[in-house]
């Protein structure tokens, strides 16, 4: 069962699931679950604070998600795991994702 | 080194989890540093579920640990059809966004070592990387 908080801060809402692995066992559903949350045109900040391991599965329902959203919305990433964030910049989806260490730099 | 440790799961995408934390908790014994696991770890993973969404074997995929000083080896045999060699190389995309072939990717830049070989029976992955 995948649990979330939601919440507004600022211009931002952000979605904070409380999932430690996001994998080919459940990234369809953790996709599924963000999309069902988050208007297209709002302007998100997903913190993956609880995250400590992702594949190229995890990735992929990333990159999903950030096609979920159209003119005006946006989405950012919070990865403070360092493992994991190395993984962006590995796939080159640093490059395509807007990946940040802390909230606070990812609300700059 | 320690004596070799081995488990079984079955061919399901469900099972990946399951199969990465038995992986993981096997390893903390031996090497204590969990990022020194994580790529390790994740190239199994990968490895995993390409073998069932690709292979699709019959029977359940057999995992065989081995632990020395400072490097594992884990090995993933499956009794699925032989593997199609050029899916098992390659490098990214020139897309980024391409999700094709970025698992194997990961399987090769997180090993120091990544082997397959077909047997009567089926096929054997052995993965190995340096962890201290």
């Amino acid at each position: 069962m995948l649990r979330f908080s939601l919440h507004d801060e600022g211009d931002f809402r952000i979605l904070t699931p409380d999932i430690e692995r996001i994998d080919a066992s459940n990234a369809l559903a953790f996709r599924d679950a963000c999309r069902s949350r988050l208007p297209r045109d709002s302007q998100v900040i997903l913190d993956l604070s609880a995250v400590r391991f992702i594949d190229s599965s995890g990735l992929g329902a990333l990159v999903s998600l950030l096609k979920h959203f159209t003119t005006g919305g946006e989405m950012r990433l919070v990865v403070p795991h360092p493992s994991v964030r190395a993984l962006f910049e590995i796939t080159r989806l640093d490059q395509v994702l807007s990946v940040h260490p802390s909230s606070e730099l990812a609300a700059a | 080194m320690s004596a070799p440790v081995s488990s079984a799961f079955a061919p399901q995408l469900s099972n990946v989890a399951a199969f990465g934390r038995w992986l993981n908790g096997t390893l903390a014994s031996s090497y204590p540093d969990s990022d020194a696991r994580f790529g390790l770890e994740l190239a199994a993973v990968e490895l995993f579920t390409n073998i069932v969404r690709h292979g699709r074997p019959r029977s359940a995929i057999r995992v065989v640990v081995r632990c020395a000083a400072q490097v594992a080896e884990i090995e993933l045999i499956d009794d699925a059809a032989p593997c199609n060699m050029a899916r098992l190389d390659g490098d990214l995309p020139a897309d980024a966004l391409s999700p094709a072939g970025r698992g194997i990717f990961l399987v090769r830049r997180m090993t120091d070592s990544f082997k397959y070989r077909r047997t009567m029976d089926g096929n054997t992955h052995t993965l190995s990387k340096r962890l201290a």
